[in-house]
């Protein structure tokens, strides 16, 4: 038996599919809004295999990742990824993954299917985090997938940049009233023929709203806290690309995937109005934005 | 790094394990060993100087043609021109974003 899901992010769809039934409990409700009932043009394939395949072979010489979890090899067919807890009794493989050159099929093996069963699966790959695929297939797509809180703002894209605590998630929670919140964590870019595109993600922190809507990337706010609320133009390209390149996420980052994402940062950089956010937290930073 | 150990006659190339790209004048240097969910601190820019000196790390020049390189290009006296060379090296040697070619 094989049962089917289809989501959607970023005009990607993502068919999932398994050897055993998908029920309403498998995957978390934050996939909710990214489900649909018919796949796009772009479509990417992941299948769960329960029972590890015997024998699993990572081939050594294709070895380019390897560190607890994971080791990942890059063969002629593809990536191999596979994941081994280190316990007392030695290493236990818990998966097994093979995808094509570019991840749009992969064939994932997991030791057991207990998570399965059990259900409120947070990654649609039963990774610890989707980003790995995801960080890939937008690097094939003329994207990257970036560290930050991103809303449509009356109608524009707009991305809240800043570190961990920096008030990503703050900051959309104050302006929620005036726009839909796309994630708070992790948002992915893509460049379209119309200019560069926003999307959420189910990747997100504190904030629970997240969306699959897609809005043009219309500014690049770098949050920081201050006393005041303010939008400082950020004309520096330089400045801005040691500001945005601690923001991409990666997955396993190989020379091509660089090649890339960088693509994607430079036109952003070229494209995309940046400016120092300064937030005092009082919320009227609404009045600030809605005037740029 | 240990100066002293330094040969002026040692020719040194990028590692196969890095790739450079030029963004907005900047070349941004990016070791290829990270792996999933790594941070970007990792991650290594020069400036103008820094630069040059890169771009002059090819395997063809000894760091002494690269001082007198940039000794003309610069029109900086030789001990500041030396100073940075080393300074640079010793960043890239300790993040093994270089090797020596023999």
């Amino acid at each position: 038996m094989v049962s089917t899901r289809y989501f959607q992010i970023a005009g990607i769809t993502i068919r999932v599919t398994a050897d055993l039934p998908i029920t309403s409990a498998t995957f978390d409700e934050q996939f909710l809004p990214f489900q649909v009932m018919q796949p796009g043009e772009e479509i990417v394939t992941v299948h769960h295999h329960f029972g590890l395949p015997t024998p699993m072979q990572v081939p050594d010489e294709h070895v380019v990742y390897r560190e607890t979890p994971w080791t990942i090899a890059h063969t002629n067919d593809g990536w191999v990824y596979e994941g081994r807890y280190a316990g007392k009794a030695g290493e236990r493989p818990f998966m097994h993954a093979m995808w094509t050159e570019d991840h749009s099929r992969g064939h994932l093996y997991h030791a057991d299917n207990v998570r399965f069963l059990r259900g409120g699966l947070r990654a649609l790959t039963l990774m610890p985090t989707d980003q790995v695929l995801l960080g890939q297939l937008l690097a094939n797509r003329q994207g990257c997938l970036v560290h930050a809180a991103g809303m449509s703002l009356w109608g524009k894209g707009v991305l809240f940049i800043g570190h961990s605590d920096a008030g990503k998630s703050t900051t959309v929670t104050m302006l929620r009233e005036h726009g839909e919140i796309l994630c708070d964590d992790r948002i992915a870019v893509r460049q379209m023929a119309d200019g560069y595109h926003i999307s959420g993600t189910w990747c997100h922190g504190t904030v629970a709203d997240i969306s699959p809507a897609t809005a043009p990337l219309r500014a690049l706010y770098f949050i920081e806290q201050a006393q005041t609320n303010a939008a400082i133009p950020l004309t520096n390209r330089r400045e801005l690309l040691a500001r945005l390149l601690p923001c991409l996420i990666r997955p396993l980052a190989t020379a091509d995937w660089w090649t890339k994402t960088l693509t994607c940062v430079e036109g952003m950089l070229r494209d995309v109005p940046a400016y120092r956010l300064l937030l005092d937290r009082s919320g009227s930073i609404a009045e600030v934005l809605r005037a740029l | 790094m240990d100066r002293t150990a330094i040969s002026w006659d040692t020719r040194y190339a990028p590692s196969a394990e890095v790739l450079a790209r030029e963004i907005e004048g900047e070349i941004v240097i990016i070791p290829l060993t990270g792996g999933p969910g790594q941070d970007a601190d990792d991650l290594f820019t020069l400036n103008t100087t820094g630069r040059a000196i890169w771009q002059l790390l090819d395997g063809q020049h000894t760091l002494r043609q690269v001082v007198e390189v940039l000794v003309d290009a610069f029109d900086a006296p030789k001990t500041v021109i030396e100073e940075d060379v080393l300074g640079l090296l010793g960043e890239l040697t300790t993040r093994r974003l270089v090797i020596t070619v023999e």
